[in-house]
């Protein structure tokens, strides 16, 4: 007698003959069962794909916080987007493998077997069904293996043949998820940048609104942003080149320093700030710390209290400067981007100094001019060989480019036409030489100060190299890796030495650092060149 | 004699086919029954001797003696027969074939290994083809044939080892051990007390051809059977994918005979235990005494003290895992 409830011929379900007809519960069993390997193959490639996906973001990750400027390194996004394809990719293959190749029914049975302890008895059933077992269909033994087989059969469920969870290596995935999340430096980092951004289109507001009349107010002002980004971020270098400037406008205001001068050194002391600011996006980027410059954004009524060698009134002299801040900051939805506003306030920042100063010096040069033209001793004006002073022809001519670029100033005695002022001011070195120095190298210098992450590797690596012309004896200390070794070429003795660009690196830094901390201490002595 | 014979093993299928499967087994279990009512202890040991009546395989005991039946001066003749001259009803003289004590459905050997090598190979025919020549005509055994033979494993003086390709032919080698204390003492009481033991004839011979072609039904899977083909496979020296460990300390592995000794006795076993195909445990619980004689180590391997059922062992546990994955 032949059990009851078979499927009549499984056939191409088994790949088999049918030739003994195998019990349907059997086959309902081994079919559940193969949904369920289905099933439990998709949760596998898929957190396999997951497992490689998150590993790949953590690499980048990782790589992106070792090497900040490689440019090579794809960024979060695309980190992001090369995993998620990654992802896609894995499960789309795990599903076109099981589809292309589906387990054979022997197969579950034989894995049914080993599940449930059965020793072969299922296995035994489907080969004899597919002919590849010899037995007779009708043979006692053959009818008493089928009834048996369909009794344990009806006993068992199809779950514990193929338990769905998710296989080992799974608890790698949160770890990697973790490590890739803490290790984008982007996210941490792009906040503290646009606190300073603000910051420094807050302050660049204040210089432009205040007395337009004082031309030290600029640079102070610039000083004043200058000593909050150093306090911001316990620079010792800003800190130091913020005090010179401070010095820069107090001889400025006092008359101590000639206007011309003072523009030079104020672009000296820039070069300095480059570098100092450079360096400190680095150490930020380096670290990892979302502390910056912008972390504690100046604030109204304490810009410059704290600042090391800053002067007194700075504070005073700075009404607007706060008010400026505030109104910068309530009202964001008058601002250009980010980048675009810090940069054009810090060009504002600087081009208002500048202007302050050349329209002293213009102011200087009309006043010496006069005299000068009355006297009709213009040969004496012109064989002055000194920069600085007041009638050179130098002075003559910014005065007369200003003049035409400022119609404010169109009624001064160096506009009136005719006078030798204005003849000068046609001289073509002075246009090109401003056009160069003031907007190419300023607006490529803002632009790198602002997003450090256009400066090219090589720019970067380079950074705190042979800015800072100062004597200093050898570093003594054992430097031994390639990274921070400093050598004794890498010191300028004078300002006529070349300047050493190749084998200096980061720890650069840290000796500038140190030193500029003992100007601090010892305030006696000059830091500037 | 041999169309006799397939006629037979025809006759025994279709009886097969008749009788029921319960009958059967349950005549099989009212067996083993009746030889624990005189054979105490040795509950493996039985169950062997049924695997090879199941198999019509012969079983060679290798245990303590119980009596001695092979000798040295045993002649071949002794065992298979010879021609005698007999005279008919009309006073011709003319020549007879005078079976021997080997036309019996049960032949018990004792002791095999004491008969010379020439009256040992008068059994090869016999056990293998279940038939005997003697003077140009064949004799064929009755059937069910069995050919229990002991073997004497001490007092090796005076005795002639089997040679490789007569102990093929045994289908087991069943080791008999010592028996333990409360099994010796129960046969010191049964043996000993004014009644003997005595076993009923529980399977006639016509019901041992049933049971020998029920067991050649019970089905095997197909990878079941192809582990143990690379199983055999394993044990050979000269072996393709043979392990450095067996081609340094075998001599001979399994012969083909082997594997279809595991997977017949296999069937059997399943039976035995009430089911209705092979497993790889049934195949486990066969291993050693249908392969323990048919694989030897060479003299390095017995020189490093290695045990040839270990190695056997070893060897079947690592094919069957790697076949399970």
């Amino acid at each position: 007698m032949r059990p009851s409830g078979r499927l009549p011929r499984p056939g191409d379900d088994t790949g088999a003959a049918g030739r003994i007809g195998v019990p349907a519960p059997v086959l309902e069993l081994l079919r559940a069962g193969r949904s369920r390997l289905a099933l439990l193959s998709l949760v596998e490639t898929t957190t396999l794909a997951a497992l490689a996906a998150a590993a790949v973001y953590a690499v980048a990750a990782a790589a992106r916080r070792l090497l900040p400027y490689a440019d090579s390194l794809p960024d979060r996004s695309a980190a992001f987007a090369i995993a998620a394809s990654l992802f896609v990719v894995g499960v789309a293959i795990g599903v076109w493998r099981f589809l292309r190749n589906p387990p054979a029914l022997i197969e579950v049975a034989r894995s049914a077997d080993r599940r449930f302890g059965l020793d072969e008895l299922f296995a035994t059933v489907i080969d004899l069904d597919r002919g590849a077992a010899s037995g007779e269909p009708d043979s006692p033994v053959v009818q008493a293996l089928l009834r048996e087989a369909e009794r344990r059969a009806r006993s068992l469920r199809p779950t514990p043949l193929a338990p769905v969870r998710a296989p080992k290596p799974a608890w790698l995935l949160p770890v990697l998820i973790a490590a890739g999340y803490l290790l984008t430096p982007v996210p941490h980092a792009t906040p503290a940048l646009a606190d300073e951004r603000n910051a420094l289109l807050a302050a660049s507001r204040a210089i432009l609104n205040a007395d337009a009349t004082d031309a030290s107010a600029g640079v102070r002002a610039a000083a004043v942003v200058l000593s909050e980004a150093a306090r911001a971020n316990e620079d010792a270098y800003l800190t130091a080149i913020a005090n010179a400037i401070f010095d820069l406008a107090e001889r400025l205001a006092t008359g101590e320093l000639e206007s011309i001068d003072a523009e030079m050194e104020l672009a000296d002391l820039l070069e300095h700030v480059e570098n100092a600011s450079n360096a400190g996006e680095l150490a930020q980027l380096n670290s990892g710390s979302p502390a910056g410059p912008g972390a504690e954004a100046p604030s109204s009524g304490q810009p410059a209290e704290s600042t090391p060698g800053a002067t007194q009134d700075a504070p005073a002299q700075q009404p607007e400067s706060g008010n400026a801040m505030a109104a910068g900051e309530t009202s964001p939805g008058a601002e250009p981007s980010p980048d675009a506003a810090a940069r054009l306030a810090l060009e504002a920042l600087i081009e208002e100094a500048e202007r302050r100063i050349a329209q002293e010096s213009e102011n200087q040069a009309m006043s010496a001019a006069g005299p000068a033209q009355d006297a009709g001793d213009a040969e004496s004006a012109t064989s002055s060989d000194s920069p600085g002073t007041p009638g050179t022809p130098d002075n003559q001519a910014l005065a007369s480019i200003r003049m035409e670029t400022n119609p404010d100033l169109s009624g001064s005695p160096a506009a009136t036409p005719g006078s030798e002022a204005g003849t000068m001011a046609q001289i073509p070195f002075d246009e090109e030489y401003l056009a160069e120095y003031y907007d190419e190298y300023y607006a490529e210098l803002l632009a790198e100060l602002v997003n450090p992450t256009r400066m090219p590797l090589s720019m970067r690596s380079a950074l705190g190299v042979a800015q800072v012309p100062i004597e200093l004896p050898p570093e003594t200390r054992p430097t031994a890796t390639r990274d921070n070794a400093v050598t004794t070429s890498a010191w300028r003795q004078t300002d006529e030495d070349p300047v050493p660009t190749g084998d200096i690196g980061l720890a650069h830094r840290d000796v500038a650092s140190r030193y500029f901390q003992s100007l601090i201490e010892r305030p006696e002595v000059d830091p500037a060149p | 004699m041999l169309q006799d014979a397939i006629r037979a093993d025809e006759g025994q299928r279709d009886a097969v086919a008749g009788r029921s499967l319960e009958r059967e087994l349950e005549q099989l279990q009212r067996a083993r029954s009746a030889i624990a009512q005189v054979v105490f202890g040795l509950e493996d040991v039985v169950d062997h001797v049924l695997i090879g009546l199941m198999c019509a395989g012969h079983v060679l005991l290798e245990g303590a003696p119980s009596r001695i039946q092979f000798t040295p001066d045993l002649m071949p003749a002794d065992v298979t027969g010879t021609m005698v001259l007999v005279q008919d009803e009309r006073g011709i003289m003319g020549t007879r074939f005078q079976p021997g004590p080997i036309f019996a459905e049960l032949v018990l050997a004792d002791e095999i290994n004491r008969a010379t090598p020439k009256t040992q190979s008068a059994l090869l025919e016999a056990m293998q083809e279940g038939t005997v020549t003697a003077a140009g005509q064949v004799h064929a055994l009755p059937k069910p044939f069995f050919v229990l033979a002991t073997q004497n494993p001490i007092e090796m003086e005076g005795t002639y080892v089997l040679p490789e390709a007569q102990i093929d032919r045994f289908f087991f080698k069943v080791e008999m051990p010592y028996p333990r204390e409360a099994v010796l003492d129960t046969i010191l009481d049964r043996t000993t007390g004014a009644e003997q033991a005595r076993a009923p004839q529980v399977l006639t011979p016509a019901d041992l051809l049933h049971l020998q072609a029920l067991t050649r039904s019970v089905p095997i899977a197909e990878h079941v059977r192809r582990a143990v083909v690379r199983f055999v496979l394993a044990t050979q020296p000269e072996g393709r994918d043979t392990s450095d460990r067996v081609r340094r300390y075998i001599r001979f592995g399994v012969t083909p005979r082997g594997g279809q000794a595991m997977i017949l006795a296999a069937k059997a076993h399943a039976l035995m235990h009430g089911r209705f195909h092979v497993g790889t445990q049934d195949l486990r619980a066969v291993l050693l005494p249908a392969l323990r004689h048919r694989f030897q180590l060479n003299f390095e391997g017995v020189a490093e003290g290695l045990s040839a059922t270990t190695m056997l062992e070893e060897l079947f546990d690592s094919v069957t895992a790697s076949a399970a994955r």
